[in-house]
């Protein structure tokens, strides 16, 4: 019966912001921020949207994305991402899904998802400084010739409090998880106690690489032994977004059982286009509580993609968790208290 | 319409135009006015590795871009063209590829090359023997006719390893 209640709480939820979508322009609701967990209400920190500007990403990634956006948004793609991606847009999707804080993404994968740089995603983060942090990148496509000045960019990114953590896509940026020449980026993550975001598993990107080295975390294993203290974040359990798998995920598990160093986010994954039935978000979820990993989950959506994609994600993700036995502090920690440990973040209340 | 325009490696460049389903389907999508212009090339060279024993496998082969084309920040260097790979080689071995090379979307001509010793399609699988690559720039191109040879010397390099 509790269950039956909370999946009507998020639905109404849902349905504000779906209400909020039929008349564009108008304000938000005053549904409170968080989500309704077994009769308690959790914060939620949605740690992996992506803000920037559509005339950063090639030409081939947008019609990939435009083809994703809901009839009728699709017609006007440009415009419509140029809504979203904005700092106010973000703000405006997080609080149709109620999510309380987020981190956005600096990235630079100029031959395939683009580039948003560290400037515009601090730039965004002090639009709201206590609901949006960043997660700084580099460029690693030259990185033999300017691998100091790089990392010397990088350091400067993070020295503000705003910019929490490191993104790294290895598929995207084309660069092998086990090339020793790029591990200074983890000693720099270590010695700022700064995370790292790395993208794992495929995806479905143009000029994305595909092969083994550059998505199956296995091949982080040598760098996560020999920077334990550098905090490694999988992102998106390794998943197979071509096929519609779980791909790495066993990978991905036996890491984080091996070395506590390693987190899990399952982002992405759960939506709509790459899990149909929410099954494969389901599996996952009840796979990784039965490694006894629930203190590593943190959660994330990959949005905001296309509008109500945030909210929508967080419904879905709130739904396996439910159906997969979480308690609500097994939630909570997922949905929030994970992200403020490992990024030494105070939630807001 | 969309206008896919073709090199010969004897004539000057020649449009061929493919009217029908293709229009349509430009049509449909939205893709009108995109044209790809392919010029053929025959690269031509010798792939040789340090070892001095003579050493077998799969040979993978990667056409890039040496500079991709791109709005500003977003042009980097390499770029995938196409993959080739010859099966139960032994090095040294001459290979003789034809390339359909897409002017617009770059320049210059990086061939890499790995070999596959243990055939699992794996560059260095975790706890494999190591596999060697190399690469290597075509100095002459464009040129219908190229020569590239490629040292097999550098173990579990990816193309990003070796250019630039």
């Amino acid at each position: 019966m509790d269950k039956t209640r909370t999946l009507g709480s998020v639905f109404r939820h849902g349905l504000c912001g779906l209400w909020l979508l039929s008349f564009i322009g108008s304000s938000g609701c005053d549904t409170p921020r968080g989500v309704e967990y077994l009769g308690k209400r959790l914060p939620v920190v949605d740690m992996h949207l992506h803000p920037g500007e559509w005339e950063g990403i090639p030409d081939d990634t947008k019609k990939v994305i435009g083809s994703r956006f809901p009839f009728p948004f699709g017609l006007t793609a440009k415009q419509t991402a140029g809504g979203i991606l904005s700092a106010e847009g973000i703000l405006a999707e997080m609080d149709k899904g109620g999510v309380t804080q987020s981190v956005l993404y600096a990235v630079y994968a100029p031959r395939t998802v683009g580039i948003t740089t560290n400037e515009w995603v601090l730039a965004d983060t002090q639009k709201a400084p206590e609901r949006l942090f960043g997660l700084a990148s580099l460029r690693v496509d030259m990185f033999q010739i300017d691998r100091d000045a790089e990392l010397a960019r990088l350091r400067s990114a993070l020295s503000h409090p705003s910019m929490i953590g490191i993104k790294l896509a290895h598929a995207h940026q084309h660069f092998r998880m086990d090339d020793p020449l790029y591990f200074g980026i983890y000693q720099l993550a270590a010695e700022l106690k700064k995370p790292v975001y790395l993208h794992t598993g495929s995806s479905p990107f143009p000029g994305t690489s595909s092969e083994p080295p550059y998505t199956d975390p296995t091949y982080l294993e040598e760098a996560i032994k020999r920077y334990p203290g550098a905090s490694f974040i999988l992102g998106h359990l390794g998943y197979d977004f071509i096929d519609k798998k779980l791909g790495a995920l066993d990978a991905c598990i036996r890491l984080a059982k091996a070395y506590p160093n390693v987190y899990l986010e399952p982002s992405a994954l759960g939506s709509r286009g790459s899990d149909p039935t929410g099954e494969n978000l389901r599996q996952a979820m009840a796979r990784m509580r039965e490694a006894g990993l629930v203190d590593r989950i943190i959660y994330g959506s990959d949005g905001p993609q296309s509008p109500g994609f945030v909210r929508d994600y967080l419904y879905r993700t709130v739904s396996a968790l439910l159906a997969t036995g979480y308690t609500v502090d097994e939630a909570q920690a997922v949905l929030a208290g994970n992200f403020a440990r490992v990024f030494n973040v105070p939630a807001l209340k | 319409m969309i206008e896919y325009i073709y090199s010969s490696r004897r004539a000057s460049p020649r449009s061929i135009r493919i009217a029908g389903l293709v229009a349509a389907a430009a049509s449909a999508t939205g893709c009108i006015n995109d044209d790809i212009e392919l010029y053929e090339a025959r690269v031509r060279g010798r792939v040789a590795a340090a070892s001095p024993t003579a050493i077998t496998g799969t040979l993978h082969l990667q056409f890039h871009h040496q500079m991709s084309a791109g709005r500003g920040a977003l042009a980097h260097p390499l770029g995938e063209i196409d993959r080739r790979q010859v099966a139960a080689v032994t090095l040294p071995v001459d290979i003789d590829e034809t390339l359909l090379y897409p002017t617009q979307a770059g320049q210059g001509l990086i061939v890499y090359g790995w070999l596959d010793r243990d055939g699992d399609g794996i560059l260095c699988a975790p706890g494999q023997v190591d596999e060697p690559a190399g690469a290597g720039r075509a100095a002459d191109f464009p040129s219908h006719s190229l020569t590239v040879d490629l040292a097999l010397t550098q173990p579990c390099a990816g193309a990003e390893r070796l250019y630039p």
